[in-house]
């Protein structure tokens, strides 16, 4: 009888394992191993056959240099990201206080994070419009027609103009991340807390922080990974110009891909991003660990 | 009892992925079946045709037709293929739309499941349309009566495409807008079309639209084999540059350098970067923009946009030796195709009568059809000669993709330096990478 039950338990969870496991193995690792394969190869995107090159593709990406000078339009979103952890914290903390209304606050500010992200940038496009961008309507309606914005430029603010919009859109998530964290602490910890005269920056530095710091974790890391994908900004808004000055790496491998038929080479670059996300998941692990055992 | 769920798990594993296999492999021989029989059944069709007996063999079947036209496949696509089944009782054609055209075609076709009839994509050259489609020699057309009607031949000397219609190159302008910037005449010479940019600014409009930020709006000022015909009247086009080492030579910087110095002349939008094509749509639509450089297409979106249709005109290029004309999309039979004589059938009559590039509300590639378009009709009527570019050698698009060249946004980039040296020495790193990969290329 005992038996019996434990290979229906067995049954009933490798029956639940199985959709997700094959699921799983076909749209993830079976890509992720055509996208090696790719790396070898000189396909052109179109034909059925393809040669295999060796590492042709990765001698041609790593002596590109122009492929990573990319990165340095990448910081901006970098930058921008961890910038939407301490506003997202802030607006975490302050809907979590006994504010009024605040349910009505956390869905408008959560709100963006489901508009379709095309709407967005076609927003966005009228947005950053000289003429035409309500911004610049309401200054000249002000009387201050010098002083109007050029939100897209030449130089480099052109991207954080366009990492704006993903923080506009994914400031709200980050913000119920924060409050799912907030949330999980226990008022007796605060109220212990008070009663031995901690002020409130002690509360944060030995209560909130330390039982957030998982939360916090994953928040950097999707949005650091997210940074480093950017791409349907510049795609939708810029196309990466002017002057390639707003390209990112991943608009640069679509570029490669769908553009010049190298599908090879752009496969290479989805494997150096790759690497290199986990590389930066691992420093990351490895700093926040080290803090736990301070 | 692990080992009896394993092998359990292994067999289920191994019987799904059996299944995909099984019911392929039942596919592909029911196609193969397919194929042998609509092999003979053309066959047939063919030795009646020579007989040349007046009743054809009825024709059977279904074929699918992948259209990018989106908005006009439950209409005027789905009243053509009606009509095409009324007179093939037992044939059925289906008009399956697609966004993003390119890239889904490409997919499937790289997956071995082309649609019967489909476009010429990006990518396909005359190396490789065998590749893709089914010769077309023997379709029985007056291939003399189609414009274009060999470009799409291949290696072999085969043809494997023809095109639907056709979009000739000129000045979109807005007759209120220069109405109102008191100007009378359309310019013929660059020194009247400075004048007329001048007027236009003076009456506070924008004299040209380019939509720059979007990028592909400014095509027509850099693309070679329009620029080699309209300046030069040379109907080499592109295959200028696969025999010469400079892809930027006078004649294409003669282009460039017009745009580049409207744009220094304040003649384009206000603040270029962030013009975008809904924007500068509207913008041309109510005057405040009076002209940009396109094709034929372009006129019909201006009146969408609200002008008024005896207000927007078309000009040829100041100065132009030559009206630039420009294939519309290209039909082929899918190689994979299975009821090839019911396409080919359809093919002819969507292409005669240019009944096809009519009901998409574009000009026919058929030269017998009437020209009805009043936007071609003025753009014609200033009595420059109109001419086609001679086949495109493969080789320049397998160079230009080599050395990763994307000459739209390399436009924008010169437009923008403002120091000539500068701008001078990003032509010649191009041409220099150019001079470079030639040679792996053409023999």
């Amino acid at each position: 009888m005992k038996i019996k039950t434990k290979v229906k338990d067995r049954i009933t969870v490798i029956g639940f394992l199985l959709v997700p496991v094959i699921l799983l193995l076909m749209f993830s690792y079976y890509p992720l191993m055509k996208l090696f394969q790719l790396s070898f190869t000189d396909w052109n995107g179109l034909s059925k056959d393809f040669h295999y090159v060796g590492f042709k593709n990765f001698k041609d990406v790593l002596g590109q240099k122009e492929l990573f000078e990319v990165f340095a339009n990448n910081a901006a979103y970098i930058i921008t990201a961890i910038i939407q952890q301490f506003v997202g914290l802030f607006l975490a903390i302050l809907l979590n206080s006994n504010l009024q209304k605040k349910n009505m606050f956390r869905s408008v500010i959560f709100m963006p994070y489901i508009i379709n992200g095309v709407a967005v940038a076609f927003m966005f496009n009228y947005m950053y419009d000289y003429t035409n961008s309500p911004v610049n309507v309401i200054i000249r309606a002000l009387g201050f027609e010098s002083h109007q914005i050029h939100f897209l430029t030449a130089s480099y603010f052109s991207n954080f103009a366009l990492s704006f919009i993903s923080f506009w859109k994914y400031v709200g998530f980050t913000m119920v991340i924060f409050i799912a964290a907030l949330q999980s602490i226990p008022g007796e910890i605060y109220e212990a807390a008070r009663v031995d005269g901690a002020d409130f920056k002690q509360t944060v530095r030995y209560i909130t922080f330390p039982n957030i710091k998982g939360m916090v974790e994953i928040s950097l890391l999707l949005s650091i990974n997210g940074a480093l994908q950017a791409y349907f900004e510049p795609f939708m808004i810029t196309k990466g110009g002017p002057n390639g000055r707003t390209d990112t790496f991943i608009t640069k491998s679509l570029a490669l891909a769908f553009d010049y038929k190298k599908y090879g080479k752009a496969a290479v670059m989805g494997i150096i991003l790759l690497v290199m996300i986990l590389l930066i998941v691992a420093v990351q692990r490895l700093l926040l660990r080290g803090n736990k055992k301070e | 009892m692990k080992k009896i769920i394993a092998r359990l798990l292994v067999l289920t594993m191994i019987l799904t992925a059996l299944t995909g296999c099984g019911s392929k492999g039942n596919n592909q021989t029911s196609t193969d079946n397919k194929n042998a029989n609509s092999g003979t059944n053309t066959e047939n069709t063919g030795s009646t045709d020579t007989a040349a007996t007046p009743t054809e063999e009825a024709l059977s079947g279904k074929i699918v037709v992948a259209t990018n036209m989106t908005n006009l496949v439950d209409t005027t696509l789905a009243d053509l293929a009606k009509e095409f089944m009324d007179a093939h009782p037992g044939t059925t054609v289906e008009f399956e739309a697609i966004k993003d055209y390119e890239n889904v075609i490409s997919t499937r076709v790289a997956g071995g499941e082309a649609p019967d009839l489909f476009q010429v994509i990006d990518g396909m050259s005359q190396d490789t349309y065998a590749d893709y489609f089914k010769p077309i020699d023997d379709l029985d057309i007056n291939f003399d009566n189609f414009l274009f009607s060999k470009n799409t031949t291949g290696n072999d000397g085969k043809i494997y495409a023809i095109s639907d219609s056709v979009n000739y190159t000129g000045v979109v302008y807005n007759k209120a807008a220069f109405r109102q910037a008191g100007i009378t005449d359309v310019p013929k010479t660059m020194d009247e079309f400075w004048d007329v940019c001048a007027k236009l600014k003076a009456a506070g409009i924008t004299p040209m639209g380019t939509a720059f930020k979007d990028v592909w709006p400014i095509y027509p000022w850099v693309s070679w084999d329009m620029v080699q015909v309209t300046l030069n009247g040379n109907t080499q086009g592109k295959n200028v540059y696969v025999n010469q080492d400079e892809i930027f030579d006078k004649t294409m910087l003669e282009s460039m350098n017009t745009i580049r110095k409207m744009y220094q002349m304040n003649y384009l939008e206000k603040d270029i970067i962030s013009a975008n094509w809904d924007q500068f749509k509207l913008d041309i639509s109510q005057g405040k923009t009076a002209m940009f450089y396109a094709e034929t297409w372009f006129p019909a979106q201006v009146v969408e946009g609200g002008a008024k249709s005896e207000d927007v005109g078309m000009f040829p290029f100041p100065g132009a030796k030559a009206v630039f004309s420009v294939p519309g999309k290209s039909w082929g039979i899918s190689k994979d195709c299975k009821d090839t004589a019911v396409a080919e059938a359809f093919l002819k009559f969507m292409l005669e009568g240019g009944k096809y590039a009519l009901a998409c509300n574009t000009l026919p590639s058929d030269k017998t059809v009437q020209n009805t378009d009043p936007y071609a009709a003025e753009l014609l009527s200033y009595g420059v000669s109109v001419s086609e570019c001679e086949i495109p050698d493969a080789a320049f698009t397998n160079i230009k993709n080599e050395i990763e060249l994307d000459e739209q946004s390399f436009l924008m980039s010169y437009v923008l330096e403002s120091d000539d040296t500068k701008a001078q020495a990003m032509v010649d790193e191009w041409n220099k990478k150019w001079a470079e990969a030639r040679p792996n290329f053409v023999k």
